[in-house]
């Protein structure tokens, strides 16, 4: 008993006298005690302060916060007259935080010296070399701005191990891990940050280190601080966890900005990075969360030590969750096509379900995608894949596993190990795709043998640090990430440095179709406006590459899951669909794949509508384009409209392609506030000069004796192809003189006749291959006197802006938007019938009138040439810029740039011979179509409303 | 009470000024008409004229004019206040004070009419420093009640500790808590000649209660046998040397070295670093085997100098845990813990011994008287039995018994007489009879290097124990005084009243 009765005396029994002299008393570290109902305990944490064996001078502030009982008083007035480095102050109540501010303040205003600030509450206790030692640490080094400690109770014993590397991504969505009684640097104090006073329920101290987290202070545990915290039944901690949801509301709510996913997504990077990349030709080994971030390198060794330290102390030392195996050149290759970022999303996720995934990287000059490849003996694993990659929890199985048989077949076609893997295709070059002379396979295989024959491996697990372990596992930093988040996996693209405004653009698929390219478009425009533009694909992980897009896309994102494109288990106005709590909405995988965006601009993604409300309750804007209703078998109006209105609220603006859809969505319940007409433009760019020289040779060329007439789009049921084909066969009964051109793919399944190819061909038509650059477009317009759209339904078709750019006569349906692009026998012809037979006869005389009056081509070509003439995108778009810059006025400049759209000289790029041979479908086709529930015939689409009221509202 | 004057006159109008004397603070005054005070000042404390001494009571007047005498010094005269022109005469006064055993006289202050506001200030400064010196000796006490709350929870953790050992059946005393077992190697560093002069660190994996013994690794010992071990075991988190080894290497044999802790360590739980250092062995430095490669930084063996790591390697080391306070056996092969670092302070509770009980006498035997002795040594019993009047108490004195670092007087009072009424016991430690009757009259606290345990009740069958704290330590030996008085003043038949295991804390 002696030592300790020894022990307490030296605590308790040597307080520094302050001795009256010359030597001016002056703290460098004062401890603050707020009092309040803790009388006789006090006198404990006074004297811990007298007794701090330090070589400067140490005050203790008392600061009575109005506590009802005298002892109080008695006791703090008796320590200030019996000692001059006690200080009694008194208060009215005001609660911890603000009888902790008053000691702030009395301390910075008297100490001239003072260096920092430890907050001692009135129950608790600190060793005798705690403020000399911690002091010491502190000064130690200059990104320590607080020191906190490991906790050790008393009362109820207890002592938890908080000696990991501060992290503010646990700080915050774990747990306040920093304890009040802290040693706070005096820079903190004089850069204003004080304890909420308004927080009286507890947690003030957890909301004080935020601000310090906001204002970009950062602590530092110190495992030997010598802190005693009184732990008893019952305490004003407990009651905090009592109403914990309710303060955490608050901090979330104070603290918006930190607990953005942007901010834990960055703090991961810097703290807990979620993956490391280990190249084991160089022995480098990458730790990031973003490999395109700046981010930390270690050797091999190192990293070796640090697995065994992690397996040995999880919740101190840590090691990233997700291994991975690829070369320096190919990270880089992906990176550069905008892929990297989703690569590793994807292999994160394929990794909870399979041991490992392979990573090959194929090259394509016409696409993007992403293949799954299941790897089984009717699916073998190709040779040498370029990459691997890994769970930790896999990977150190097998480095404690007695044997490695197992996870070396990894090197056969058909390993014992389920494996999948990721094809990457796009555009590499050869230099990118050439595979390394080291294989990645036998990279994986080094790394463990690295592992294995470590003589740490040696080491019985038993763990080392006395403490309990309270912190959660750091390789496990990325699940409170997910959490926090409500995301899984959580899309590792951190924000740039510059923090442009970051838009994504959903879409189905990425083919040929108008509602692709008006989000192509719309992207351009607003890149050239200062935004940076991401492409999030959600159905066929494959993105038909066009030329003039390249580096658009800051990246491009595939889902790459079963994701159905159409329905759900609930119904809204006859149309299936699927709500935020649907396992199908798969919401924490879209939530994850989607994070790090500020603005989202859904182009018809039908499901994704079920998580869109998530986001924009996390500050995303959200942002809806409409372009078209479409009709069921049985002629009902449905479709994306619809849903439209099914999750209005949800959206910030929904942007139509027409008067005519805006007039139906406000008809229908949508505010005009809401809406937002996104006037369409030719989906490419083409200069004045390049302009005026194809409509001269156009105007020069000799008269011809027959009319050139042309159809682009699907052979399909919605562009009329019955109408176009027995339109075509009457007029070459009839002798009409014409030439026709019929450019398009065949939707097989859609065509119930047969072969539309075939058919043209029985009547001497040839149908051609779709062509999609800009230049074969141009060069089917120039030769075409007229084109020709016997649509049943469209939105705003951009063709007919395309061919009018050139002085094409467009001939067309009046359906959808139609009237609004074409002025009948103005800039070109409208047929106003619905009936097929009427439409095929309408459309036969018409043709038959204009081959015969070559005149009359000539005015409808120059008037269409003109009426589009200053039609660019980037005016169009000039609302929508307007718009996010008063969503975002300090990220996005109010002024956009003149001329946006890049003007790129396209390439000469062949058709893509897969998606022409394969039947893949290009524009507008989506699962709806797949599923087959599409009219043949359906009448023409009329507004649900035309009022001119509405629309004069509207414009003003 | 044992005022005389009092019980003279207990009725008339100058016993109960005088009372009033030995109650609150007064001023003194000397060539001074009461008349010539402020008002105010005369309103907030008495003022007494100081006449003379006659027939060794102070003659002193109140504001009307009353005179009265009084045998005791007033319990807190203020200042004397003296008319300049009578300068010299306050001697009498002062002395009279002295021989009443007031050993700091009041301050003389000469009262000048017209600067009566610099008289008051000096009297204020007087009273402020009354002040500060009591806050001092609460501040004291406090402290004591502080170490003393502290020693009680850690008395609870030991107790309930030993009762969760003692509930172990089948169990051993001492476990093996952690073990890292050597690791052969052909190039294995020796450790403790890579390091400075000041030896090697090791930080220990387990927490510091219960720990009772560190063992240590030999692989190869040095020849000579002169060297000579140094082994430390130091607590982290105040920095506390909780045990010292000093061990000739000659006593230290191949392969595991157990040293025994004095007693296993308990209170709160600290981390543990061992230092290891040898002397005289420079140019052959034994060899310390390690354990294998350990891959946290804070666990390598580091020079205690520089505190850098010097292997990448822990110690091969056992550490044992036991029962608080329980020594290794003595078939154990270990080393003892040699020496406590001197001059770290601490308490030691001592009792006193039987010799110095056997010199307990009646101190008041001029107030009562038995026909046996009222006090008697009880040596064998480590008592001294103390029989109470039925008026009035006994007073007993052990002379010089309480040594100038004592920090508290303890003992138990029973009465050992089933017939014998309640009776009420107290302890007291004084300079002088008359400080130690002050004491027990209750008429003033305890002052610099006195206690008092005020009076404990106690019925035949209790055994309750008296406390009495010193809060400032006076650097002299002083009496020891216990007393008894019956609780209800009348028959103190069969009051067989006995101070038992008297014992001191004393600060080391």
């Amino acid at each position: 008993m002696l030592d300790l009765v020894k022990h307490h005396l030296t605590a308790i029994a040597a307080p520094p006298e302050i001795e009256p002299g010359p030597a001016r008393f002056s703290p460098r570290v004062a401890i603050l005690i707020p009092a309040y109902k803790h009388s006789v305990l006090l006198s404990e944490a006074i004297e811990s302060a007298l007794a701090q064996d330090a070589p400067f001078d140490v005050a203790a502030v008392i600061v009575d916060d109005g506590c009802p009982y005298p002892e109080t008083a008695e006791t703090g007035r008796t320590y200030a007259l019996a000692h001059e480095n006690v200080f009694y102050l008194r208060k009215a109540n005001g609660g911890l935080s603000s009888a902790r501010n008053y000691g702030i303040e009395f301390a910075l205003r008297h100490f001239p010296d003072l260096e920092a600030v430890y907050f001692l509450d009135a129950d608790n206790r600190i060793t005798p070399t705690a403020m000399r030692d911690v002091l010491a640490f502190l000064k130690s080094d200059d990104t320590v701005d607080w020191v906190y400690p490991n906790i050790d109770k008393f009362g109820i014993e207890w002592s938890g191990n908080y000696a990991t590397q501060y992290s503010r991504l646990l700080h915050l969505t774990f747990d306040n891990i920093c304890e009040a009684g802290s040693l706070v640097s005096r820079r903190l104090l004089d850069a204003g940050i004080r304890f909420d006073e308004s927080m009286t329920s507890g947690f003030e101290d957890w909301d004080f280190w935020l601000q310090a987290i906001g204002r970009g202070f950062l602590g530092a545990n110190y495992p030997f601080f010598g802190f005693e915290y009184r732990q008893r039944a019952e305490s004003m901690l407990r009651d905090s966890n009592r109403t914990r949801e309710g303060i955490l509301t608050y901090l979330h709510q104070k603290h918006k900005k930190l607990f953005g996913a942007d901010t834990l997504l960055t703090w991961e990077h810097e703290e807990a990075p979620r993956y490391v990349a280990i190249g084991i030709g160089s022995y480098a080994v990458d730790l990031f969360t973003d490999p395109t971030a700046s981010h930390p390198k270690c050797s091999l060794e190192e990293f070796v030590t640090r697995f065994w330290a992690a397996k040995s102390e999880p919740e101190t030392f840590g090691i990233p969750p997700f291994l991975i195996w690829l070369t320096a050149a190919h990270r880089e290759a992906l990176t550069r096509l905008g892929l990297i970022h989703n690569l590793l999303w994807l292999g994160e996720r394929l990794c909870a379900k399979h041991h490992f995934v392979a990573i090959r990287l194929e090259s394509s000059t016409t696409k993007v995608g992403i293949d799954l490849r299941k790897i089984s003996e009717t699916q073998h694993l190709g040779d040498k894949p370029f990459g691997w990659m890994c769970s930790l929890d896999i990977f150190s199985t097998c480095a404690e596993d007695a044997s490695d048989d197992w996870i070396r077949s990894l090197k056969r076609a058909v390993p014992a190990p389920d494996v999948v893997e990721i094809v990457v295709t796009g555009p590499f070059t050869a230099r990118e795709i050439q595979s390394t002379a080291l294989s990645q396979t036998h990279a994986l295989l080094a790394t463990l043998g690295a592992l294995r024959d470590s003589g740490y491996r040696l080491q019985p697990r038993e763990r080392w640090l006395w403490r309990s372990a309270y912190l959660p596992n750091r390789n496990r930093y990325f699940e409170l990430l997910r959490k926090a988040v409500g995301a899984t996996p959580v899309m590792p693209r951190l924000p740039h440095r510059a923090n442009p405004l970051r838009v994504g653009f959903l879409l189905p698929i990425a083919s040929f179709g108008g509602v692709e390219k008006v989000a192509y478009a719309v992207a351009q425009a607003l890149k050239a406006a200062g935004c940076e533009v991401h492409l999030f694909l959600m159905g066929k992980p494959v993105y038909n590459r066009v030329p003039e897009n390249d580096g658009v896309f800051k990246s491009v994102n595939f889902l790459a899951d079963d994701y159905p494109l159409w329905g759900g288990p609930n119904q809204f106005a006859g149309h299936d669909l699927l709500m935020g709590h649907d396992a199908g909405a798969k919401a924490d995988h879209i939530l994850g794949f989607l994070s790090g965006l500020d603005v989202v601009i859904n182009n018809q993604v039908a499901p994704v509508n079920a998580v869109l409300g998530d986001l924009r309750r996390r500050g995303v804007k959200v942002l809806n384009y409409v372009h078209v209703l479409d009709k069921t078998r049985m002629g009902r109006d449905a479709g994306h409209p619809y849903l439209s209105l099914a999750f209005e609220h949800v959206y910030d603006k929904i942007l139509t392609c027409s008067h005519d859809m805006t007039e139906w969505l406000h008809a229908m319940g949508v505010p005009s506030a809401k809406l937002m007409h996104i006037r369409n433009a030719a989906s490419y760019a083409m200069s004045a000069k390049e302009r005026d020289t194809q409509l001269t040779a156009r105007r020069n060329r000799p008269q011809r004796e027959k009319l050139n007439l042309l159809f682009l789009g699907r052979l399909d049921a919605q562009k009329g192809i019955e109408r176009l084909f027995a339109t075509a066969r009457d007029l070459l009964a009839q002798g009409v003189p014409v030439n026709w051109r019929v450019i398009g793919s065949e939707v097989l399944d859609q065509a119930g006749g047969g072969s539309w190819k075939s058919r043209f061909n029985e009547i001497g038509l040839t149908v051609e291959s779709p062509v999609y650059s800009s230049r074969h477009l141009s060069r089917a317009f120039n030769w075409a006197d007229a084109i020709v759209l016997p649509s049943r339904w469209e939105g705003a078709p951009l063709t007919i802006l395309e061919a009018q750019r050139l002085g094409c006569v467009p001939i067309a349906t009046a359906v959808g938007a139609v009237e609004e692009l074409i002025a009948d026998d103005v800039d070109g012809v409208v047929i106003r019938s619905s009936d097929d037979g009427a439409v095929i006869r309408d459309l036969t005389a018409v043709i038959t009138a204009l081959a015969g009056d070559p005149a009359r081509v000539r005015r409808l070509s120059e008037t269409a040439a003109e009426r589009n003439a200053s039609l660019t995108w980037d005016r169009n778009v000039a609302p929508l810029v307007q718009q996010l810059s008063e969503w975002f006025p300090d990220r996005l400049a109010v002024s956009p740039p003149e001329s946006a759209l890049r003007l790129v000289e396209p390439p000469a790029v062949d058709p893509p011979a897969e998606a022409a041979s394969s039947g893949q479908r290009t524009p507008r086709e989506s699962k709806t179509r797949d599923r087959g529930d599409l009219p043949a015939h359906r009448p023409p689409q009329v507004a649900a409303a035309r009022s001119a009221n509405m629309f004069h509202l509207r414009v003003k | 009470m044992t005022v005389q004057i009092s019980y003279q006159s207990l009725t008339s109008p100058a016993s109960q000024l005088a009372l009033d004397v030995l109650r609150e603070p007064v001023l003194l005054r000397m060539g001074i008409e009461h008349d010539e005070f402020p008002r105010g000042l005369s309103n907030a404390v008495t003022i007494l004229g100081f006449e003379g001494v006659k027939d060794d009571s102070a003659i002193l007047c109140n504001a009307f004019g009353d005179k009265f005498e009084l045998r005791e010094a007033p319990l807190c005269p203020l200042a004397i206040l003296i008319n300049p022109l009578h300068r010299g005469r306050e001697k009498r006064l002062l002395d009279w004070l002295r021989d009443r055993g007031v050993p700091v006289p009041p301050p003389v202050v000469e009262w000048h009419s017209g600067r009566e506001v610099d008289t008051v200030a000096l009297i204020v400064q007087k009273l402020a420093g009354l002040l500060v010196s009591d806050a001092k000796r609460i501040a004291s006490s406090t402290r004591e009640l502080s170490a003393l709350r502290i020693l009680n929870d850690n008395l609870q953790n030991r107790f309930a500790t030993i009762e969760s050992f003692l509930d172990r059946q089948g169990l051993q005393p001492f476990d093996l808590a952690f073990s890292n077992e050597p690791v052969s190697s052909s190039s294995r560093s020796n450790v403790l000649a890579d390091a400075s002069q000041d030896g090697i660190s090791q930080i220990l994996p387990v927490a510091s209660a219960g720990v009772s013994a560190v063992a240590i690794h030999f692989e190869r010992l040095g020849k000579r046998d002169e060297s000579v071990l140094h082994a430390e075991l130091v607590t982290m988190e105040d920095g506390r040397v909780v045990e010292t080894w000093v061990v000739a290497l000659s006593k230290c044999t191949a392969g595991w070295n157990h040293f025994g802790l004095s007693k296993s360590l308990a209170g709160l739980r600290r981390t543990l670093k061992l230092r290891l250092r040898v002397e005289g062995a420079d140019d052959e430095m034994p060899l310390l085997s390690l354990g294998g490669l350990q891959p946290l930084d804070m666990f390598h063996v580091r020079d205690t100098a520089h505190n850098a790591s010097l292997v990448k390697n822990s110690l091969a080391l056992q550490v044992w845990c036991g029962m608080p306070g329980v020594v290794l056996p003595a078939w154990a092969n270990y080393m003892p813990a040699q020496s406590r670092r001197t001059g770290e302070g601490g308490f030691a509770a001592v009792p006193v011994a039987p010799s110095i009980l056997e010199l307990a006498t009646l101190a008041n035997s001029d107030e009562i008287s038995f026909e046996f002795p009222a006090i008697l040594p009880l040596p064998q019993e480590r008592a001294i039995a103390c029989h109470p009047p039925s008026v009035g108490m006994t007073i007993g004195r052990l002379p010089a018994a309480c040594p100038p670092q004592t920090l508290r007087i303890s003992a138990n009072a029973i009465i050992n007489n089933e017939k014998s009424q309640d009776v009420e016991f107290a302890l007291a430690v004084a300079g002088t009879l008359e400080g130690a009757r002050q004491l027990l009259e209750e008429k003033r606290g305890p002052e610099c290097g006195e206690a008092f345990s005020g009076w404990v009740r106690a019925a035949v069958g209790d055994e309750p124990r008296l406390n009495g704290f010193i809060g400032e330590q006076a650097g002299v030996w002083q009496n020891v005084y216990f007393a008894t008085r019956m609780a209800d003043p009348g028959d103190s038949s069969f009051a067989w009243a006995k101070f038992r295991d008297i014992s001191l804390l004393l600060k080391e």
